[in-house]
């Protein structure tokens, strides 16, 4: 039984990872109705970034020592500010560009930019895991007979903040209702007066910014960042975000939570090595029996 | 609300087109239209399916960008100014079919089409108004716009092009696809609207409707300007009547 | 609601802009001139082969031999100009040393798997980002079907089979088509983007399969001391004997992909990939020409499988992750979708090129990049797909058509403000 309760709370911490990552995906498909395949890089760059904050104030300060919720803040904010910038050059560089070309054209072009980014971090980290300073309180809480670290709370929480926030971006402000406005009518759109490059930059900035923030949280769970983390992630959440319907925001956050559930299970039922296989298992299968996922409309796929 | 309001030719015209080239990929739908809209004015552009009365629209509206020609309004040439600059510029466009947004509330469709409006209280005001023209939609202003009646959401597409508070309003086919008792309804409200001050470019297919309540018309044919008169003349005239009033 | 209003123009503005380009090839004369061109330069490029040891450094006949190669393809447009090319990569490696050989035998192996993936993603217009799945299930049947040695899985050991090389060949065929057909049957419904990251994760599942199964796979072991191809009584064992054999396999696929292409079935795969609802509606059974160019294109991919495992003598799974899949498609796409000399010149810049500059250092004066072809390939690759989609989408030797399809498109663009 313990063991159940451990994969659960496995699980609902990686489903956080993956419907955190899995919104960026969903709020790019919602107006451009093309999957970012660069997004799980984001994720990583995101990592690097605040990776790279943690490990200046580790060499230089004591700050980590002293203040460790200000430098662990630094470092979050330092992961979105990265993935933001890296989102906004490769919206402008390769996908506006390419906005009506054939959907071939910005399928490769993203497919090169994450190939390009995966290599250029690789290369510059010389294919090695960087590890992170231990700067997250270590410790544990106990629920029962099962142990929870900090950090898995940490993340837990953090996930459900963020998706809280951007459920209030998107419901609740003008620029948000503009994004909806945006990907379900473009011309129209631009007719209300919206400006809709800027809108659509928004959009990938508002995805890229949740992604930067988990990449740093979950980089600080496995207390290492790698140039090739962001692939499985990527891809996982990809399938969250399918499972929940595309273009859904609450569809994304069900479909993450919804995966890393099975995926945790399934180390148990089936085996650990073959968690990474559930994932594409589900995608192909809710792709043929439900390609609108769990809440997404109903629509012709291939509009 | 301006003071040049009353349907009489001003010195310079509202807006104006002058030898508009515009279409789709090698396709130019219309090919070198000349037209002036004066202010205070309800002009209607009339003309068979395929004419190109959609395309006029949507190139001065900055959707399609002409290929050669002029376009000014207020004085000033708008021909490459993008589409969310043109409303700001005081243009709406209520774009055929309706357009709503069918998955934003009816109020958000009314706060998007007040978009680049900061005053919260005017834009409060003017929703209170809007909803005052078409009370049917203040019932339903929680409701998601793909929720609604084909009338009412003309209705909220005319609306939604008001609450930007435009000083030049495109209308294209208000009329589609609604029953008589509705078109009649719609078009009195036009002609509500343009009495308080909002000059009107209207496509219409109806052309017995639209050359009741429009000032002056222009005939749309195979994207040249065909016939261009005041509505009474077009209304007398051989060819409106035999091909767009259905007489013989 | 903004795609549908762009269909209708699109179909009508195609034929105008096709005939205009028609028009602006028969004016130019240019083809005309230069139809002799290929047989001018062919001494030339034995003159280089036969000096280059003895005057330049081999890196730099490489570079030579690319221009040259460029250049008769810019000017080839037909069959017979691919035939004198291929005489030309006949002869080279005469002039070769061995690290030079092994390139090219890369290179001719990844034109077979791009005529393999392009008849898939530049015929039918079907994103495949799985290719590696067709290569990996021809190595491994091999590698279980060869007389077991030392290093096969219990399976084979069990078996013993037997076969040689020339008999696999049609086997792995046969056997990639179905499993071509068995993955594309659940997807074939699926809309490109979505059809991409399925077949990625199809590629991803046969490589961690293949590592974690012990019985046929001897899971990251791997299987190895097979034999190779027995040729009258001897075996073909070096780089040159090899990239012979690859060779004949890349101009057997390259003749079957464009009587293919040229073919009813061809036709129905262009209408398939400018519009498959169009093309559904004229009565063309869509999932039957998806599944046949899923099927040619994993049969390619498998015969290429059994050759390299028959070249290195092993199979690792990790012979088969996501960058072979990767390559693959940069080379298809670099060169240019949908035609032969396209892939041709996309598998000697995309496999080539890199080898050749392995460890060629590029100083910059503030920054210096080590082993540019070894370690930044992939880099470059990454950046050449955005460039290629972003500058010209229709790659560096596109099909006529192809370019056709993606002008109109930049045409229609320019009436799009927004």
């Amino acid at each position: 039984m313990e063991q159940w309760i451990q994969l659960t709370i496995d699980g609902i911490t990686l489903g956080g990872v993956y419907a955190v990552i899995a919104l960026g995906y969903t709020l790019v498909y919602g107006v451009l109705r093309m999957i970012n395949f660069a997004h799980g890089e984001l994720f990583m760059m995101g990592a690097f970034g605040g990776f790279y904050t943690l490990d200046a104030f580790e060499n230089h300060t004591t700050m980590n020592d002293s203040l460790p919720s200000l430098t662990i803040a630094l470092a979050i904010f330092a992961g979105m500010g990265t993935s933001v910038i890296l989102a906004i050059l490769m919206e402008r560089l390769a996908y506006r560009p390419l906005r009506h070309a054939p959907r071939l054209a910005p399928l490769i072009s993203a497919i090169g930019v994450s190939i390009l980014l995966r290599n250029l971090m690789l290369r510059w980290t010389n294919a090695r895991r960087q590890v992170f300073p231990q700067v997250f309180p270590r410790g544990s809480i106990e629920i029962g007979d099962v142990n929870v670290t900090y950090i898995r709370i940490f993340l837990v929480a953090l996930s459900i903040l963020f998706m809280l926030l951007l459920y209030i971006f998107i419901q609740r402000t003008k620029t948000g209702t503009a994004i909806r406005a945006v990907a379900e009518d473009r011309d129209t759109a631009a007719l209300m007066g919206i400006d809709v490059d800027r809108t659509i930059v928004l959009t990938f900035v508002s995805g890229a910014a949740l992604a930067g923030a988990a990449g740093v949280c979950y980089a600080m769970y496995t207390t290492n960042a790698a140039a090739g983390m962001g692939f499985l992630p990527g891809i996982k959440a990809f399938t969250a975000a399918v499972l929940g319907g595309i273009g859904s925001v609450p569809g994304a956050m069900f479909g993450g939570y919804f995966l890393g559930l099975s995926e945790s299970y399934s180390t148990k039922l089936i085996g650990a090595q073959y968690k990474d296989v559930v994932a594409f298992v589900l995608l192909v299968l809710v792709l043929i029996f439900r390609p609108w996922g769990f809440f997404g409309k109903r629509e012709d796929r291939r509009a | 609300m301006r003071e040049d309001a009353a349907p009489v030719v001003a010195q310079s015209a509202h807006l104006e087109l002058d030898g508009v080239v515009s279409g789709y990929g090698q396709i130019m739908a219309i090919k070198g239209i000349t037209l002036q809209v004066q202010t205070g004015e309800i002009v209607a552009l009339i003309g068979a399916n395929g004419a190109g009365k959609s395309t006029t629209l949507r190139t001065i509206s900055g959707l399609l960008r002409p290929r050669s020609g002029r376009i000014g309004f207020e004085g000033e040439r708008i021909d490459a100014v993008a589409p969310h600059k043109i409303v700001s510029r005081g243009i709406s466009h209520v774009p055929e079919g309706r357009a709503i947004f069918s998955r934003l509330t009816v109020r958000e469709n009314l706060e998007m089409g007040a978009f680049q409006r900061t005053d919260r209280a005017g834009i409060e005001a003017d929703l209170d108004r809007v909803v005052g023209i078409f009370p049917r939609l203040r019932e339903r202003l929680k409701q998601d716009g793909g929720t609604l009646s084909g009338g009412e959401q003309q209705m909220l597409a005319i609306g939604r092009a008001l609450m930007a508070r435009p000083r030049l309003l495109l209308m294209d086919e208000p009329s589609m696809g609604l029953s008589p008792v509705l078109v009649e309804t719609i078009f009195n409200t036009i002609i509500d609207i343009n009495r308080n001050g909002t000059t009107i470019l209207l496509v219409e297919q109806n052309a017995a409707m639209a050359l009741q309540v429009a000032t002056r018309g222009y005939v749309l044919e195979s994207g040249a300007i065909a016939l261009e008169a005041s509505a009474a003349e077009l209304r007398a005239s051989d060819l409106v009547r035999k091909t767009y009033l259905g007489e013989v | 609601m903004v795609q549908q209003r762009r269909r209708l123009p699109r179909s009508l503005t195609s034929e105008a802009l096709r005939e205009r380009i028609d028009r602006m090839r028969a004016t130019s004369g240019g083809a005309q001139l230069f139809r002799f061109g290929p047989y001018a330069l062919l001494p030339l490029l034995g003159a280089i082969a036969a000096l280059s040891p003895a005057l330049l450094s081999t890196r730099l006949t490489f570079l030579l031999i690319l221009i040259v190669a460029y250049l008769m393809m810019r000017i080839v447009d037909n069959l017979y100009g691919v035939a004198v090319l291929a005489l030309a990569l006949a002869l080279l490696p005469t002039a070769m040393d061995g690290f030079e050989r092994n390139i090219m035998f890369n290179v001719a192996l990844y034109t077979v798997l791009g005529i393999g993936l392009n008849v898939v993603v530049g015929y039918a217009g079907l994103l495949d980002l799985g290719y590696v799945a067709f290569f990996a299930a021809g190595a491994y049947l091999y590698a279980l079907v060869v007389a077991p040695d030392a290093g096969a899985s219990e399976w084979a050991q069990n078996w013993d089979l037997g076969l040689t090389f020339w008999p696999v060949l049609p086997l792995a065929l046969v056997a990639a088509a179905l499993i071509g057909v068995a993955l594309g049957v659940p997807v074939l419904r699926l809309r490109g983007d979505y059809l991409a990251i399925v077949t990625l994760g199809f590629g991803e599942i046969i490589r961690i399969m293949a590592n974690n199964e012990d019985y046929y796979t001897s899971g990251p072991r791997g299987l190895f001391l097979l034999p190779k191809p027995p040729f009258f009584g001897r075996e073909l064992d070096t780089a040159q004997e090899l990239y012979f054999v690859v060779l004949v396999v890349a101009f057997v696929a390259v003749f079957a992909a464009e009587r293919i292409r040229d073919s009813r079935v061809g036709r129905a795969w262009e209408a398939i990939r400018e519009d498959e609802d169009v093309a559904s509606s004229m009565g063309i059974d869509t999932t039957v020409y998806k599944l046949l160019a899923f099927a040619i294109g994993a049969a390619i991919g498998g015969v290429g499988g059994v050759i390299v495992a028959a070249k290195q003598g092993s199979v690792f799974p990790t012979d088969f992750n996501l960058d072979v899949s990767i390559n693959v498609l940069a080379l298809v796409i670099i060169g240019g979708m949908g035609n032969v000399r396209g892939i041709l010149l996309g598998a000697l810049l995309v496999v080539g090129l890199p080898d050749v500059l392995r460890d060629f250092n590029l100083d910059l004066g503030f920054v210096t990049f080590q082993n540019v072809g070894a370690d930044y390939r992939l880099v470059i690759f990454g950046a050449a797909l955005v460039a290629v989609m972003v500058l010209r989408p229709e790659g560096l030797l596109p099909s006529r058509r192809r370019a056709a399809e993606f002008r109109e498109a930049e045409l229609l663009e320019q009436e799009y403000a927004t």
